[in-house]
């Protein structure tokens, strides 16, 4: 980035167009792009980004167009983008929602590798509104994204990936790219997503593995395959890489179907004479085990 | 707003050239032409950054963007690098309009935030509509052996991303030092960036890095395409 303007711890910001104040706490993090600060205003915390003007504009349209989605947005809300000046020479910055969590790696680290699975629900579940709106995450990797609140909502924090559908990729992640592992285009398409978010998850468990995988598709698979840990949904995360889904509620369905199906079938051998009594039973008990990961 | 094309030169190389014109020069000298110069500079794992300030000036006078990666993440910056000096380049030229309209200092900073959002749908639909022509400048001399495959699966990469954009791409591949001269043509202009992948030599050539008089000579590539283009219009 060519000018970037480094705020201080206290450091109050005053807004060119707005007149709106922002006092510094602290640097939350810093990227290619631009340097987002967390700030207090009149309306309590927010997340303050600096970035160069194009970069402030693309973004601010992005965060906009996802509001549309009702609701919750997959990204932090939109407040306001204004310019500091100093100098002479003008800053451009937005301010949004700032979204209190961990990053998927970071939260990661500390959790059973089963997480995985869970995060992959909740990953489809941020990828399904932001599809509908005709948009596609692109730079979906674990430092993009947000584990936030007691029901492990994922969001977005980086929007500079996020494209329109039928465009090629704005910006992407080799490991992440389906292109790279020469398993289709770049066009902007719901099956993008939901190959990076299958590379993702399998990265969550194995990240060495499929850093030395090195784009080879039939090692990657492979990886999946001798994963104890995996294998619960091989055959989700196997159809994904190869372009087998292009929804991503039809992909959580089937992932949900698949981590039951799995055990009540084996239970289902076991004790085939009360077979037709004890399926509900075992449905409600795997209900209660996601329940209680879910909330955990 | 009517939109020409948009030129490139992406200079790849991992460090300070030694010899010939000012590679900046050159690259301003580039700029005056209305070609953007891109330059990556390619790091070792182990070493650290050293001549990379040249890199950084290069493109600061070829009024386009520089990255300094490791061999690993070249694809990847390849591409985005690209993508962030064409949205720049349609932004320059908005500026030039605004001034010519307006007056002196009107830039798209001057608008208010509001307006800059409208002019950022704008240019990303022409930045994905634009005619783009990218000639690749490679830096072949001994030190880039290593880093050559990295290149090649780069320029392979870049190839996919164009092929998804709906305007039109061309690139050409030029390398340096040459052997008769400071640089030479290896593929000349082609709509199949597929090309310039496949046919990439792997043998580093060794010796001196003239930077600055391989720019001068791969701008040529440009004009006389121009030429050409006039001639056939
Ligand atoms: N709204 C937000 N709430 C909380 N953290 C944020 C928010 N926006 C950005 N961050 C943090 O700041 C870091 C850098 O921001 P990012 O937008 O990714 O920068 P860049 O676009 O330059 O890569 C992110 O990795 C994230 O940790």
């Amino acid at each position: 980035m060519k000018n970037r303007y480094e705020a201080m711890s206290g450091e109050l910001l005053i807004g060119k167009w707005t007149g709106h104040k922002w006092r510094v706490e602290r640097e939350i993090g810093r990227g290619e792009n631009g340097i987002v600060y967390l700030v207090t205003g009149t309306i309590g915390q927010a997340a303050l980004k600096f970035a160069d003007s194009a970069a402030v504009a693309s973004e601010t349209n992005t965060l906009k167009s996802l509001e549309r989605v009702r609701g919750a947005s997959p990204g932090p809300f939109f407040i306001e983008a204004d310019d500091v000046e100093k100098n002479g020479v003008i800053y451009p910055f937005y301010i949004m929602e700032y979204i209190d969590g961990l990053m998927l790696h970071t939260f990661m680290r500390n959790k059973k590798e089963e997480w995985s699975f869970i995060l992959l629900l909740r990953l489809l579940d941020f990828l399904e509104p932001l599809h509908n709106s005709g948009k596609i995450m692109g730079d979906l990797k674990p430092e993009n994204l947000i584990v936030s609140g007691p029901t492990h909502m994922i969001r977005a924090v980086d929007m500079g990936g996020i494209t329109k559908q039928g465009r090629s990729v704005k910006e992407y992640t080799t490991l992440y790219d389906r292109a790279s592992w020469h398993s289709g285009t770049r066009e902007a398409e719901p099956a993008y997503d939901l190959f990076a978010a299958s590379v993702l998850t399998i990265t969550l468990v194995h990240k060495k593995e499929v850093q030395e995988a090195d784009g080879q598709i039939e090692r990657l698979i492979a990886i999946i395959e001798s994963s104890p840990v995996l294998q619960l949904a091989a055959p989700i995360l196997q159809q994904a890489i190869s372009g087998h889904y292009n929804c991503a509620k039809t992909m959580k369905k089937e992932l949900l179907i698949c981590l039951s199906g799995k055990k009540t079938m084996k239970l289902r051998t076991r004790r085939k004479k009360s077979k037709s009594k004890k399926w509900p039973v075992v449905l409600v008990f795997f209900t209660f085990i996601l329940m209680v990961f879910l909330l955990h | 707003m009517k939109m020409g094309t948009i030129r490139q030169l992406l200079l790849l190389t991992d460090g300070c050239s030694n010899t010939g014109e000012d590679p900046g020069a050159m690259a301003a000298f580039a700029l005056r032409q209305g070609i953007t110069v891109n330059v990556i500079g390619i790091v070792d794992d182990s070493k650290s950054a050293e001549g990379l300030e040249e890199i950084e000036s290069i493109a600061r006078s070829g009024g386009g963007e520089s990255r300094i990666v490791k061999a690993r993440s070249l694809s990847e910056t390849v591409v985005n690098v690209t993508r962030q000096a064409m949205t720049g380049t349609i932004y320059n030229i908005i500026n030039q309009e605004l001034r010519d309209i307006l007056n002196e200092d009107t830039r798209v900073e001057s608008l208010p935030p509001e307006k800059r959002g409208k002019i950022a749908e704008k240019v990303e639909d022409i930045s994905e509509e634009a005619e783009l022509k990218l000639l690749v400048l490679t830096d072949m001399s001994a030190s880039m052996k290593l880093k050559l495959p990295a290149v090649k699966e780069a320029l392979y990469d870049l190839s996919v991303s164009m092929q998804s954009r709906s305007g039109h791409s061309s690139f050409s591949l030029w390398t340096f030092p040459g052997k008769y001269s400071a640089a030479e043509e290896r593929i000349g202009w082609t709509d199949n960036a597929k090309k310039l992948a496949e046919s990439f030599p792997q043998l580093a050539s060794g010796g001196i890095t003239p930077t600055g008089p391989a720019i001068r000579q791969a701008l040529t590539s440009f004009l006389d395409m121009e030429r050409y283009d006039e001639k056939s219009i």
